[in-house]
Order: structure tokens, then sequence, then C-alpha cells
């Protein structure tokens, strides 16, 4: 590692990954629970293991951020990071205020978790994704706010490339639209209304930045491109993200209350969205194409290409499947959701924060990359996550269709619990599926430990990839 | 290496034939066409590549959407919701497919290279 500061990064990963394994273990709980309605009940409720599902995603992908941003910022910026004692400080923190907050809505019904956090003097508590006391939320502004701080006098007393501050202003915005978290108004409406400028604005607005400087970064080391043709690229796709984002915004707007305009609004632009993911696709193949360096970390490159395919799909081709107006008239809130929902933010931010880790972590563990048997098994793990992955999309797509055709299409609809259980082969399938996905991140914990294998030396000859 | 002109067209054909699938089915197809038409007796053989490929898949693929889809609507019946999910699922992953096909022939396009879709490409070698 070329910073010795650098290092902060590692804490970050590993928290991460084991916050990953406590998502994808309440996954499968919640899977079986679709089916088995009493599975671990009343231990573990429904509302509460999906709670701590999304929960937990959001925060091990911050954490992958926070780590991602520790280690590229430095060396984009050929300096060391401005305090590593505060970015250690920090890790300590925001663990503990996410471990205290998935405990608090396993051990304390949520009513009570709400006294007890005091969420009678500033109420935030109650909203989907949202659900952290306020005293968690304050924390997370906290953190957020030395993050940016140590962060951002890293970028400024250092080199400014491109990468760096599309990095700094998608962290940036990220922190901004979090305090949209304490605006809540009586008014539903509104609250729905502006609850989105976090949740949408984040995945499909600032993320994107985050998603695209990461990606920019891993391809700038793994291919030896010229940073110049690499930096135009991500400036256009960033342009088109937050262009088709941000009006984009409008497709959760069609049922809600607010004005009609925004069905012609939200369809319009939000029907643009696959582009800059389409883009990103044949950004990341260009790349490969055009390399100029045989990297021997052949995972972390399939990894970046994974994540350019998987985020067209999911995000992309997934997310226009229900966004028009008049298709999403009747297939709002269904399974087709939570397909793209899960294909989305695997494909896109699951996979970008595996493609840093994969392409840091060695060098972090003082390897220019994990030995070949490691890698070998990293690949497998790979495949089984992302194939799981596209069966889990695809189960829940089924059960999607199937739904808006009995319950919402048909001209004797039929209630939601009687279709729930018509549709059951496709939870169970999905189950199916999602044990597999397991399977595929204990294969990637497991290529951690995996030694041995010949090792392949980079070299920086020219490659015929056609 | 190509000149810049044919990669400039065989760059184009792919634009289409990926906006006939996304953005403007129909009227990126009719362009593309009209593109094949004028050009192809004066494009070399780089563009030629591109350009037979780009037009004998989207027909082609357009077809497997429309008779897949007629073909499962036919068997399943219209009043059917097993029907419906089928054809929705068969339409996005052959339409996905196609896509992720173009993706690799824009870039092929854009490096001077010639490309030959999978499956569907192999009738339309020029």
């Amino acid at each position: 590692m070329k910073y010795s500061s650098q290092a902060v990064a590692k804490p970050y990963f590993i928290a991460a990954i084991g916050l990953f394994i406590g998502q994808i273990l309440f996954g499968v709980i919640l899977g079986l629970q679709y089916v088995i309605g009493d599975f671990l009940f009343p231990e573990i409720p429904f509302n509460v293991a999906r709670m701590v599902h999304t929960n937990l995603l959001i925060v091990w992908l911050l954490f992958g951020f926070m780590g991602a941003a520790y280690y590229l910022v430095p060396e984009e910026a050929e300096r060391e990071l401005h305090s590593p004692v505060l970015a250690r400080a920090l890790f300590w923190i925001f663990l503990l205020a996410g471990a205290l907050t998935i405990l608090g809505y396993l051990l304390v019904p949520y009513a009570r978790l709400a006294d007890m956090t005091l969420n009678d003097l500033l109420p935030t508590m109650g909203r989907e994704f949202l659900e952290q006391p306020t005293i968690t939320k304050v924390g997370i502004v906290v953190v957020a706010l030395g993050f940016l701080y140590n962060v951002g006098m890293t970028v400024l007393a250092g080199r400014k490339t491109v990468v760096n501050i599309v990095l700094l202003t998608g962290l940036v915005g990220l922190a901004v639209l979090f305090l949209f978290a304490f605006y809540v108004p009586d008014n539903l409406v509104l609250d729905k209304f502006y609850w989105w400028w976090v949740v949408h604005l984040w995945v499909e607005g600032v993320w994107e930045l985050i998603l695209g400087s990461i990606l920019a970064f891993v391809l700038i080391k793994v291919t030896g491109v010229d940073r110049e043709v690499i930096e135009k690229w991500l400036y256009v796709i960033i342009a088109m993200a937050l262009i088709t984002g941000i009006v984009g915004t409008g497709h959760h707007y069609y049922w809600i209350g607010t004005p009609e305009y925004w069905q012609w609004w939200g369809s319009v632009f939000s029907a643009m969205e696959p582009i800059p993911f389409l883009m990103m696709a044949v950004f990341a193949f260009n790349m490969i194409n055009r390399r100029r360096r045989d990297h021997p970390n052949r995972a972390a490159l399939l990894w970046a290409q994974g994540t350019a395919v998987m985020a067209f799909l999911g995000a992309g081709v997934w997310g226009f499947l229900h966004t028009l107006a008049p298709v999403n008239y009747y297939t709002h809130g269904t399974q087709i959701t939570a397909a793209h929902g899960h294909m989305a933010f695997y494909g896109a931010y699951v996979m970008i924060v595996l493609t840093v880790i994969s392409y840091a972590m060695p060098i972090l563990r003082g390897q220019q990359a994990a030995d070949p048997r490691a890698q070998v098994v990293e690949m497998w793990a790979f495949w089984l996550m992302t194939v799981s992955m596209v069966f889990i999309t695809l189960f829940l797509t089924g059960a999607g269709v199937l739904q808006v055709w009995m319950q919402r299409y048909t001209e004797n609809p039929l209630p939601f619990m009687v279709v729930q259980e018509k549709v059951a082969i496709f939870y169970w399938l999905r189950e199916l599926a999602g044990l597999v996905f397991l399977i595929g991140l204990a294969t990637y914990v497991a290529s951690f430990f995996v030694k041995g294998g010949e090792r392949a030396m980079g070299s920086d000859i020219a490659v015929d990839t056609a | 290496m190509p000149n810049p002109g044919a990669r400039h067209l065989a760059v184009a054909a792919e634009s289409l034939y990926l906006a006939n699938l996304m953005l403007a089915p129909g009227l990126a197809f009719v362009l593309l066409l009209v593109l094949y038409w004028r050009r192809r007796h004066s494009a070399d053989a780089l563009a030629l590549n591109h350009l037979s490929q780009t037009v004998g898949v989207s027909l082609l693929g357009g077809g497997l959407i429309g008779v897949g889809g007629v073909l499962l609507a036919l068997f399943g019946g219209t009043e059917s919701g097993y029907t419906w999910m089928m054809v929705v699922l068969y339409f996005t992953f052959v339409n996905s497919s196609l896509i992720l096909f173009g993706v690799i022939g824009l870039v092929r396009a854009m490096a001077g290279r010639r490309y030959v879709y999978p499956l569907l490409g192999g009738l339309f070698r020029s």
C-alpha cells in the first residue's frame, strides 16, 4: 500500500462483511417467514426481521463506502489521510451505534425502543428504512460529519482528481440528503414526498456517484488505461445519472397524493435511468478491452465487470419494467418491486463494495493480489452469489406478475392473503436460491483464509483481448 | 488499424441497435435500415460487419420476441396470469440478452474490431 493511513480501511471492510453476513442470515429467516408465517415467532417477528435485514444492508454498505473512501482518497490525493485517529474513532462509534440499534430492534418492542431513546423530543422513528432511533440518526450525522471532514481535508490538501471530487460530491450528497430523515411533516403526503429525498436520491442519485468513482478507481488500477479516458467517461455517466435520477424521483409520486404532472415527469425521466447504467457497462467493458496491464487480481476484475452488468440489469432493466405510470398503476408495491430492489442493490452497491474489497484487501494484507487459489474460491463465490441473485429476482418477478394479475388486474380480484398462498411456490424457490446465496457468501468469507496456488505476476505488457 | 470513418459507422450501427432495444424502438431500427441500405456497397469490411450483424440480429431478435410471445399466449391462453408471467420473463430475458450482446458489439466497434453476435449472428457473417 502506498500510504500507511490507508490501513484504516481494513476494519471498515471487515465490519462490512460481518454485517453483510448478518443481513443475509436475516434475509433467509425472512424468506422462510413468507411461507411459514410463525417461524421464530414471537422471538423474531416478520416486521423486526425485515427491519434488521434492510437496516443492516444500509449500514454495511455505508461501512463499505467509508472503507473505500479511506482507501482510495489518500492514493488519489497522493498524501496521507488527514487524521487516521479520527477515522479509527469514528469506526468504533459507528459500529457500536449500529450494533446497539440492531440489538434494540431485536430485544425491545419498537414502541418501547422509541420511548427509551426519547423519540418524543424529536420524532423521526417509524418510517420504512429510516426506523433508527433519533439518537442513532444523530450519531450517523456526527459520524458522517467527522468522516467528511477527514476525507475532505485530505482531498483539499492533496492532488484533486476527478475520482476524488466525484466521490466527495457523492458522499456530501449522501450526508446532506440524510438530513431529510429528521423532517417528518404531519401531512402524510408531504412526509412521503420528502422521505423519498433520502431513499430515492440516495440510491438513484448520489450513491451512483460513489459507485461510479469507486468503479473508475479500480479500473484505473487494474487496467492501466489512461486516467484521462476513464475520467471523461465518469463525467458523462454521473451527469446522466443525475439528470435522469433527480427528476426520476417522480416515479415514486404517482399515487401518493401529489399532482398528476408527476406521472409524466416521473415516467419520462425514470425511463431514461437505465442509460447511465448502460453507459457504465460499456465503460467497464471498453476499459477492460483497452487494458494495458495484465493485473494479477483477476477476481477484482470479475467483480468490476459483474457490477456493470448486474447494475444495468437490476437497476436499469428491472427498474424500467415497472417505472412507467400506466404500468406502475398495477405493479406498485408488489413483488415486482422486491425483485427490482434485490437485484439493483446487489448489482449496483453490494457488488461495487465487494469489488473494492477484492482489490484493496490483498494490498492491505501485504500482497499485490490474493493467492491464486483464494481467487478461484472468490470467483466461485462471485458466481454462486450472482447466479442465485438472478434466480431470486426471477422468482420474485414471477410471483409479482401473478400477484398483479390475480390481485389487481382481473375483473374479480382476490384478497392479498389468498394471492400470497397462491404464489407460495415462488417464495419456496426464492428461499432455496437464498440458501445458495448464503453458501456463496460463506465461500466468499472462506476465500480470505485460503492460501496457495501458482502466483501469476502482474505485467504492463499490452494484451490483446479481442 | 481501421480508418476512423469505418469505425464511426460501426459505432453508429451498434448505437442504433441499442437505441432500438431501449430508447426508440422502431424509429432507431428504421434509421439503422436506412444506414445499412445507403452504405452497404460503400462500407469497408469492419463497418459492413457491424451493419449486417446489427440489422440481422435486430430482425431475428424482434422476431424471437414477437413469435415467442405469441406462441406463449396461444398455448397458455391470454386469460391466465401464468401466461403473462411467462411472457414478461421471456421478453425481459431476450431483450436483456440482446442488449448485453449489443454492449459487447459497441465496445468491439469502438475498438475497431469485428463482432459476431452469439447464437444469432452466425447467420449474418459478411
